[in-house]
């Protein structure tokens, strides 16, 4: 019983923390998901713009710088004569050119008919014919072609700006190579970050220029994304088993590919660091909110058995009020039974006084006198055993239990019954059979059975023929006591409620609505059963089972 | 109590006659030796049945009634007993006294309603008034309890 006590407790106790756990916690991860949420859309909606409007900054710088280069390209073409450049004036200008940063690796002139006609530069490229090549059928057709990196004649990558300048009938070209590595540093200017790079591929694929970690120019990049975009785009690939976060934005001529692109790692570490952060200090509230609920729902676990205890003292204390009820119901007929012999001996008294007044007294009434002077010891002995039965019953202290004998008790307690059922013009009966002894204290005995034996008397209440009576006897091993009483009988809507604490029926002020309360609670306590049987208007039966002490009595 | 003159002793030339109705054999013997010793003339019985008999056969002034006997009720007796005999005065004698019971004792035409134990020359103090109340009631025919 003890055990389940606990697990009641417990189980108040479980669902009292998740109950304010949960409160507190839901607010909590609301608050925490929606803001992270929310940061984490700022934070790519700022990446986004951020990206988008660098690398188009660094698209205008590549556009600027390329457009720069063609237009000094197509300046010089315009400005001298094939003549003129072949007397001197490309060996003189190109120092300049070149000087400007190392831009322009080497600068040539090719004729209409793919012959290098003149050269400046670091190979030796003089004689060399270029008709085949792309880049000089495209320049023949297009009149200005920016390449894309090609290896030629020099076995390194570069790539060429080239003009066509048609003088009378003939044409020629003049074709600049700009320095790659200048070019790629350019492009690379735009890093940030351990892990930003910034370069150039084709519409093939390939490498256009040397990226901050790698020169693999020409070779194939593995990007799979090649369509012609406008604008700016920005896509998470997945990109040589590493996942980027990819800025692109096509420059129109050359059909070049520039790419931004970083580590999403890295590009997202301050949102994962704010989330962190987020989600640590969600962590502590969350461990701050348990702990609450569970320092809130001792507390209250602790009130509610700090309330139950006290229940349980004001349900004792209501039981010994209860038992003084019964025992004080009983007894009062008891006390109206002294009346009686009371009277006689008063009777007896005056008697005596008339007859001894006589002056000479006959002989036949000092017999008279005797006789009732002996009557009215016979009634003081009613008196003295009215008095002490009703000392008997009504001083017994709680003891601790004992193997009592049920028939004791009953005993007793038929006597007090019998002086209430004169009251009630009612007759009470016993039949008290042999019974095993019982462990019980003789004062929960005498509270159980006073109890079912007053109710048994008020339920006759006038009724002719009433009667009550109490029986004993052994049924498999336990005591059994029957009370039972042709009286008016209890409703079956009532039937349900008899056990329950304050269900009376008597008028108020009369019962306390406890008497079966407490003999249900003795009676559980002593390990018994308590049963009844009842017909409206025909009677009631009280049946208590009380199981037989041990032979050795207890340990 | 003086609403009732007690002088004695009683005026009349008959004996008061007084029937003694109580289950308590000791009190009911030595009341009536009491009383008869005071001049009265008393018969006796300890049951409801036979002392409405009795009642109804020879005309008493008093009854003097105990309310718990076994058998009929000693209320059910005062009842009958007025509707048989209503000039016999019937003085209510009772261990059991409840407020309840005299409350309907006197509502039933009880001349008094007394405690036991009660002091014997109480008893027939009052026994004497209403045995006057009694035979007044029967001489004049207004008069009234």
């Amino acid at each position: 019983m003890a055990e389940k006590e606990v697990d009641r407790y417990q189980a108040v106790f479980r669902s009292l923390v998740w109950r304010i756990a949960a409160v507190s916690l839901f607010p909590l991860l609301a608050i925490g998901g929606v803001n992270f949420f929310i940061f984490s859309t700022v934070n790519r909606d700022i990446v986004v713009e951020h990206q988008s409007n660098t690398l188009r900054h660094h698209r205008e710088s590549i556009r600027v710088f390329l457009k720069n280069i063609e237009a000094s390209v197509s300046g010089l073409a315009r400005q001298y004569s094939l003549k003129e450049l072949k007397e001197g004036n490309l060996q003189r200008l190109f120092p300049v050119i070149k000087l400007n940063n190392g831009i322009i690796t080497d600068i040539g002139i090719i004729d209409q008919n793919g012959d290098a006609v003149l050269y400046v530069g670091p190979y030796n490229l003089a004689a060399k014919n270029y008709r085949a090549t792309e880049w000089f059928k495209q320049t023949v057709e297009r009149g200005l072609y920016l390449s894309d990196m090609f290896l030629g004649y020099r076995h390194a990558p570069h790539f060429v700006i080239a003009v066509k300048r048609v003088e009378g009938d003939l044409f020629w070209i003049l074709r600049v190579t700009v320095n790659t590595d200048y070019f790629s540093r350019l492009v690379d200017n735009l890093h940030s970050g351990r892990t930003g790079e910034t370069f150039i591929i084709n519409r093939a694929g390939l490498y256009q220029t040397k990226s901050r970690f790698a020169n693999d120019i020409l070779k194939p990049s593995g990007y799979p994304f090649l369509q012609r975009h406008p604008g700016i785009s920005l896509r998470e690939v997945r990109w040589n088993n590493k996942r980027y976060l990819c800025t692109t934005t096509w420059l129109s001529h050359p059909d070049w590919l520039l790419i931004y692109r970083q580590e999403l790692g890295e590009v997202y570490a301050p949102l994962w660091r704010a989330s962190a952060i987020g989600l640590g200090i969600l962590a502590i509230g969350a461990i701050a909110a348990l702990l609450l609920a569970i320092f809130v729902s001792q507390r209250q676990v602790r009130v509610i058995r700090q309330a139950d205890r006290e229940k349980e003292l004001l349900a004792n204390e209501l039981m010994v009020t209860g038992k003084t009820a019964a025992v004080g119901e009983l007894s009062a007929g008891v006390a109206h039974e002294i009346n009686n012999p009371l009277a006689s001996i008063e009777t007896l008294r005056v008697w005596i006084s008339d007859l001894v007044s006589q002056d000479p007294l006959p002989e036949e009434d000092r017999r008279e006198i005797l006789d009732a002077a002996q009557k009215i010891g016979e009634q003081v002995e009613r008196c003295k055993q009215i008095t002490q039965g009703l000392l008997k019953f009504s001083r017994r202290v709680e003891t601790s239990p004992e193997n009592s004998n049920v028939n004791t008790i009953l005993e007793e307690l038929s006597t007090m019954g019998r002086a209430r059922a004169r009251l009630e013009n009612a007759k009470l009966e016993t039949e008290l059979g042999a019974v095993p002894q019982v462990f019980a204290s003789p004062l929960d005995l005498q509270q159980i059975f006073a109890n079912l034996v007053n109710n048994a008397l008020d339920a006759l209440a006038g009724r002719p023929a009433s009667k009550v009576k109490i029986r004993s006897y052994e049924n498999q091993g336990r005591a059994c006591i029957e009370i039972s009483d042709n009286g008016c009988g209890i409703s079956e809507e009532n039937l349900a409620r008899v056990f329950l604490p304050f269900f009376t029926t008597k008028p108020v002020g009369q019962g306390t609505g406890l008497g079966l309360a407490i003999c249900y609670g003795l009676v559980q306590k002593l390990g018994g059963t308590i049963t009844v049987q009842t017909k409206l208007d025909a009677g009631t039966t009280f049946t208590v089972s009380l199981p037989a002490a041990r032979a050795a009595g207890p340990e | 109590m003086d609403r009732r003159d007690m002088s004695q002793p009683a005026e009349s030339k008959e004996a008061i006659g007084v029937l003694v109705i109580d289950d308590e054999k000791v009190f009911r013997d030595t009341l009536a030796k009491v009383l008869k010793r005071r001049g009265m003339a008393v018969k006796i019985t300890a049951d409801g049945f036979e002392g409405l008999a009795l009642a109804q056969a020879d005309t008493f002034d008093v009854a003097v009634l105990d309310l718990k006997m076994p058998g009929m009720d000693g209320l059910t007796v005062l009842e009958r007993m007025h509707e048989i005999c209503p000039s016999t005065e019937v003085v209510v004698l009772t261990g059991h006294a409840t407020v309840e019971d005299s409350i309907t004792a006197i509502r039933q035409f009880a001349f008094d309603f007394l405690f036991k134990p009660v002091e014997v020359s109480w008893l027939a103090e009052v026994i004497a008034a209403a045995a006057r109340a009694k035979r007044a009631k029967v001489s004049g025919g207004t008069g009234g309890v």
